[in-house]
């Protein structure tokens, strides 16, 4: 047996392990009465234990719908989720998160699964303390009760930073800053030992200073707890620094994939190249900096073509009548730290494709 | 139940914390003594009252109040057309204006707490249908609804709560369902979500206790409008019967003698005006004692 495999030659490298998370073909639509909204067009990726994934886009790239639908946090309707399986594995045992029912899917959440948003300062109910909405979690998925709650509740607090934790435990929301609410709320996204944390744009609404020490506290968090981080960003800089791996999306579609160094050194899709292109560099001259010409796409048609064709300085008559789909660009294409590209041109060789696609 | 150490601080600070609000806000402390007084005197009316509310003594009919020149210390705020003490009738009208407000809201409240809440979580067709009905009920002109109820069922105090409940619902309605859409797709509320919390928790833990203080403080304003409206009711002679001492009823026996007994009108005017004030001042004192952003704790 084991000789036959390697004489096949093609035998993919045995997976580092089982993916905790695997996310095939999703796609999500919003039925409006100007029309459906395609916000999400058939992404797939992979996910794995103690990996951060860093998800990389502008506004209305899908990013964020992408991954709340994967816990069904968007509203159903006009939301819905058209296709696509989310395979959460844990040990033996694996749940398809896109077909549990609503009580399922509430022993998932916070649970498992645990969420941090992009505004702290709305995140918290103005009306109970802080230590009680951490607590409250800890009771309601059974994870200790009383005063042993209360303690992990204390102990949760000291973990994510937040000094005088005794006293600050009866503190309310509005008696926090920014800062110290967004650490309330991974509090509460870890506070049940979850597998995987998603953080959506979770340092956006701070300033610079407390952006760092909460991606610090994030990053410390993950590797003390050997959780997977999925995170959502418009911060191109910020994923470079804290990602393995990163998916760039545009039009609600996955548009480039790989381990951050290949994609940041080697980028091989033209929105990539863009997107790159437009951070300004400290060590170089005082150039104006390139844009990308044009606008992100109108999602309310079916993708039927490249959704980056309009704005790319190489798009040719296929762009405009195929979607390309993910090619696999270093040859290894089952390998889990692969680089793709839904692209039809080959920025590496300058040539176009027709096949070869993952 | 057990109560840990750092419960129990927690519950030691909270009346510092309530006397700190209070003590800060003249005005609404003003209203609340006002408020607490004029619920203590409706309470205490039999026991207060001088004289039998309903005791006529034609001899004696419009005589001044005490400071008057030809006033008694019998009579401390005179006595109307009848002869009836004016104070007792005071006292005891209190009753009917506090019954009309207290219980008129409650059935408002109730009602708009209930639909508003089922339109605003439910969205959709729900929402459309109680939102229509509400409608059609705000377009109802309740003064002719009293005068209809009150020519076919008689006058009583029961009609006029009743009216007043059902005429003044589709305010809470409105006002519970557009705090509802605000607080569900709060921050806090999807929050709530993200972590799993039932729908229960998020109605009982969220949405109610963030709808209580928007509610009260229209209530409190309500109530103040059903007074005057029960008060303006009684001088067209469509609330209680006269058999009952109203200040409406007052006002309305006393508009005749303006010119000669001017007390007759006034004492029951002020009545309303000050039971009025103490509620809006009330009410402006719990819109911002309730909101948790006003608890600064420093």
């Amino acid at each position: 047996m084991m000789r036959r495999r390697k004489t096949q030659g093609h035998t993919p490298h045995p997976p580092r392990s089982e993916p905790i998370l695997s996310v095939k073909d999703l796609s999500v639509r919003f039925n409006t009465v100007d029309g459906v909204v395609h916000a999400v067009n058939s992404i797939s990726f992979d996910l794995y234990r103690g990996e951060t994934l860093g998800v990389v886009g502008e506004s209305g790239s899908g990013k964020s719908v992408s991954m709340l639908s994967l816990l069904r946090l968007i509203p159903e309707p006009p939301g819905e989720i058209t296709s696509g399986s989310a395979i959460l594995r844990s040990g033996d045992e694996s749940v398809d998160l896109i077909s549990l029912s609503w009580k399922q899917m509430n022993r998932v959440r916070g649970r498992r699964v645990g969420f941090v948003f992009q505004d702290p300062l709305s995140s918290l109910n103005p009306l109970i303390s802080v230590g009680k909405q951490i607590r409250e979690i800890i009771e309601r998925h059974n994870i200790a009760r009383g005063s042993a709650a209360k303690r992990r509740s204390v102990d949760l607090l000291k973990q994510v930073g937040i000094s005088d934790a005794d006293n600050r435990y009866h503190s309310y929301p509005h008696e926090f800053s920014g800062g110290m609410r967004q650490r309330v709320m991974i509090a509460i996204a870890i506070a049940c030992n979850p597998e995987l944390v998603i953080a959506d744009e979770p340092t956006t609404a701070l300033d610079v200073t407390i952006q760092a020490q909460i991606i610090d506290l994030l990053m410390k968090l993950k590797r003390e707890m050997g959780i997977s981080v999925i995170w959502i960003s418009h911060d191109l800089g910020v994923v470079a620094g804290i990602a393995d791996r990163v998916m760039v999306m545009y039009g609600g579609t996955a548009v480039e994939t790989g381990t951050a160094e290949t994609v940041y050194r080697h980028p091989r899709h033209p929105y990539t190249v863009g997107l790159l292109g437009a951070i300004p560099k400290l060590h170089q001259d005082n150039k104006r900096l390139v844009n990308i010409k044009g606008t992100p796409p109108s999602v309310y048609s079916a993708l039927r073509q490249c959704p980056f064709a309009p704005r790319c300085p190489w798009s040719f008559d296929l762009c405009t009548q195929q979607r390309p789909p993910l090619f696999a660009l270093d040859g290894n294409a089952v390998s889990d730290s692969r680089h793709t590209s839904a692209c039809w041109y080959d920025l590496e060789h300058n040539t176009r494709r027709t096949e070869g696609a993952v | 139940m057990r109560i840990d150490a750092l419960d129990r601080q927690d519950l030691r600070r909270a009346p510092q914390r309530l006397a700190r609000i209070v003590l800060r806000d003249k005005a609404g402390l003003f209203g609340l003594i006002l408020f607490v007084l004029i619920v203590f005197l409706a309470l205490a009316a039999p026991a207060l009252s001088p004289h039998d509310p309903l005791q006529q003594n034609l001899r004696s009919s419009r005589q001044p109040p005490a400071w008057h020149e030809a006033g008694s210390m019998e009579h401390p705020l005179g006595t109307d057309n009848l002869g009836r003490d004016m104070l007792s009738r005071i006292l005891v009208g209190t009753r009917v204006s506090l019954t009309v407000g207290f219980f008129g809201v409650l059935i408002a409240s109730s009602i708009g707490l209930v639909f508003g809440m089922t339109a605003g979580y439910m969205g959709g067709r729900t929402d459309s249908a109680i939102m229509a009905v509400t409608n059609l009920v705000l377009s109802v002109p309740y003064l002719l609804l009293v005068v209809v109820v009150a020519s076919v069922l008689g006058r009583s105090l029961l009609n006029v709560i009743l009216i007043f409940g059902f005429t003044n619902a589709p305010l809470f309605v409105r006002v519970t369902r557009g705090e509802v859409l605000r607080i569900r797709t709060s921050g806090y509320v999807e929050s709530a979500i993200s972590i799993g919390a039932s729908r229960h928790h998020i109605i009982t833990r969220h949405i109610l206790p963030n709808l209580i203080g928007p509610i009260l403080t229209v209530a409190t304003f309500e109530m103040s409008g059903m007074i005057f409206y029960e008060a303006g009711l009684g001088f067209l002679g469509l609330s209680v019967p006269p058999s009952i001492p109203s200040w409406g009823n007052m006002l309305a026996a006393g508009r005749q003698y303006i010119q000669f007994s001017p007390w007759i009108a006034t004492f029951p005017g002020l009545a309303i005006v000050v039971t009025s004030l103490s509620m809006n001042l009330l009410g402006d004192w719990l819109r911002d004692v309730l909101d948790p952003r006003q608890r600064r704790s420093s």
